[in-house]
């Protein structure tokens, strides 16, 4: 991690990567057409709320990763 | 950019913005809650749908409606509802003036929902499980309430008459002007967007805090908000928009417009006055055809001449949004020869009408990606609500002067003292109103406009009534998680539907509500006990006295 954030170039590709991977997988699970534009929406909520809430500081990485827990947990109870 | 340009632009932006503020928080609010539609039927009947198969039942409907009624020769639309568990019914009077006599047709104006039918024909909501019918104002719930609140619905009920629904062109007002404000607000942004693309520095000054909230969540979601704004538009004044091109292209006849666009559709079926042999399945009919239509769901059927020689039956369906994201069907049957009259396949025939009005609708409704789409849509709805408030404060802080003349300040003040008012008491009044339709013994459509309305009424003025916008906030924080947290412990009182128990029964349509409030209440609480502790003072001048240079500041906290 901390190299990546010396390394911008590197910071954005790794970026870049999981951003196409994120909207394939959203393209393998709700097709086409559906999976890109959730894709987009999913972009603009993520950018929204990490800007918003980013420099308060609530959350460091273990937040983070909590509440990732709890969505994968809720998204694999509940649907 | 110019100074005339820049200056066109920001009076457009300021001006348009700081009209529909209010008006447009509320379609923001309300259209958020509206994604949760279905969850919040089922939240308020105690009714889970999830996982349901709903058999179609519509030969004991019809079996029921001939015990009242004699069927022959009546013409039957079902508009079915989203989830298949239901449908609204329409049945008009028979063709056959031996059976009934129809009556003259009145002056058309635009239908209203759950409207006056006579005797001998009947419009009602019928619900699939129970096998039970009702009147539209019965079967009305917060559902329903908030979705139509977003396009102030309501308000069409107020008595002002100028030959249109006067909410929906409000409504249609308001999302036109939201398309300026939005498109001369990216270009006002236009140079900076690339270096404030992420800029977000809450520990600044007050107005710095505002104006990075609003451009930054504004640019970011503008995508969203410009889909919004132009479907909105489309979807509510489509008749404004459409009229020209009836006139010009269709003789002024826009019934044949909305044909041609796939809205209406036009089956006239001569009455024989033979009556049809044999019985007529419709469960088995509606069965064959989903059937053949697997990647798609049935959301219309007409029934045309019931029972008569002529009678045809007209399916309409729309391919699930995994399947084909744009598309629709449909398939015309003479019942008596079971000839296919005419077809088109919800997945394989799409075209272009079919391409943009799914485009508008799925992009409106966030309905192609099932509940976590519906999520993220609601999240982006509430940043939405944000750019609005955030926009109310730049307002009045960019206003509050010394070299501003005292009566305007005054002005500036009490408009956004109102404004803030009303977009912030919508959280404690929604979620009041959600305990209130659980712990009263009868609630239809007038108790929930009485108890949301007055609520509304009563906590604005009192919010105004502080004239302290930080202690509204604090109020309204307060209040809000107070209410939020109450919206479960009243399903669970009234009906035993606490959360485990919905957990347990698998009905997470229910836990869903019940969860997204509890969830609110912690947020609300969070902030409140965060905004108590942390937050900087905001000050702005005095309204009691004119200023000679700068009077004392009126202090107060948030």
């Amino acid at each position: 991690m901390a190299y990546l954030a010396a390394n911008p170039l590197y910071n954005r590709l790794v970026a870049g990567a999981l951003f196409l991977i994120a909207t394939a997988l959203c393209v393998s699970l709700l097709g086409t057409g559906s999976g890109l534009f959730a894709a987009i929406v999913i972009l603009m909520t993520a950018g929204s709320v990490s800007v918003l809430f980013f420099p308060f500081r609530y959350f460091g990485s273990v937040g983070v990763e909590i509440l990732y827990l709890c969505a994968v947990t809720l998204e694999l109870v509940i649907n | 950019m110019d100074h005339r340009k820049y200056n066109i632009y920001f009076h457009t932006h300021t001006i348009s913005g700081i009209i529909i503020a209010a008006v447009l928080y509320v379609i923001f609010f309300a259209g958020s809650f509206s994604f949760f539609k279905d969850d919040i039927a089922a939240w308020q009947k105690g009714r889970s749908e999830v996982g349901h198969r709903f058999d179609p039942p519509y030969n004991h409907l019809l079996d029921s409606l001939s015990q009242h009624y004699n069927l022959q020769g009546r013409n039957f639309n079902f508009y079915l509802l989203r989830q298949g568990q239901g449908s609204y019914v329409d049945m008009t009077a028979s063709q056959d003036t031996t059976v009934s006599k129809p009556k003259p047709k009145k002056e058309e104006g635009r239908r209203g929902r759950g409207r006056d039918k006579d005797d001998d024909s009947a419009y009602f909501r019928y619900h699939f499980a129970d096998k039970k019918a009702g009147d539209y104002s019965d079967s009305y719930d917060m559902a329903e309430f908030l979705y139509r609140l977003h396009f102030l619905a309501q308000l069409n009920q107020v008595g002002i008459n100028i030959g249109t629904p006067f909410g929906y062109l409000i409504a249609g007002i308001v999302a036109f002007l939201f398309l300026f404000a939005l498109i001369t607000g990216l270009l006002l942004h236009w140079d900076k967007i690339r270096s404030n693309f992420f800029l977000f520095r809450p520990m600044s000054k007050w107005k710095t805090v505002w104006t990075d909230m609003h451009t930054v969540l504004g640019v970011i979601g503008f995508p969203f908000q410009l889909v919004f704004a132009v479907t909105g538009v489309v979807l509510i004044v489509n008749y404004v928009l459409l009229t020209p091109f009836a006139s010009l292209l269709y003789n002024g006849d826009s019934d044949k417009l909305y044909e041609s666009l796939q809205y209406n559709k036009t089956i006239k079926v001569d009455y024989t006055y033979k009556p049809m042999e044999g019985t007529f399945d419709m469960d088995a009919f509606v069965s064959k055809w989903q059937n053949e239509w697997k990647d798609s769901q049935i959301s219309r059927i007409y029934i045309r001449n019931y029972m008569d020689e002529s009678m045809q039956v007209s399916l309409e369906a729309k391919p699930k949004p995994n399947a084909n994201f744009e598309g629709s069907g449909f398939a015309t049957v003479n019942i008596a020869s079971g000839k296919v009259l005419e077809q088109k396949s919800p997945t394989k025939d799409g075209n272009y009408i079919d391409g943009v009005k799914a485009l508008v609708y799925h992009l409106h409704f966030g309905d192609f990606g099932g509940k976590p789409l519906r999520i993220v849509f609601f999240l982006l709805g509430l940043m939405g609500c944000a750019v609005i408030i955030s926009g109310i404060m730049i307002w009045l802080v960019a206003r509050d002067k010394v070299a501003t003349e005292l009566r305007k300040r005054r002005f500036n003040f009490w408009a956004s003292n109102f404004f803030l008012a009303a977009c912030l008491s919508m959280l404690p009044v929604t979620s009041f109103t959600f305990i209130m339709v659980k712990m009263l013994d009868q609630v239809d459509q007038s108790v929930i406009y009485r108890t949301y309305f007055y609520s509304w009424l009563i906590l604005g003025v009192y919010l105004m009534v502080l004239r302290n916008l930080p202690r509204m906030n604090r109020h309204t924080l307060l209040l809000s998680a107070v209410l939020c947290l109450g919206v479960p412990i009243a399903n669970g009182i009234s009906t035993g539907l606490w959360i485990w128990n919905t957990w347990q029964q698998g009905a997470f349509d229910i836990l869903f509500i019940d969860a997204l409030f509890l969830v609110l209440a912690g947020s609300c609480a969070y902030a409140y006990t965060r905004v108590n502790a942390e937050a900087k003072t905001f000050k702005i001048l005095s309204l009691s006295k004119a200023p000679d240079k700068v009077l004392k500041a009126s202090v107060v906290r948030e």
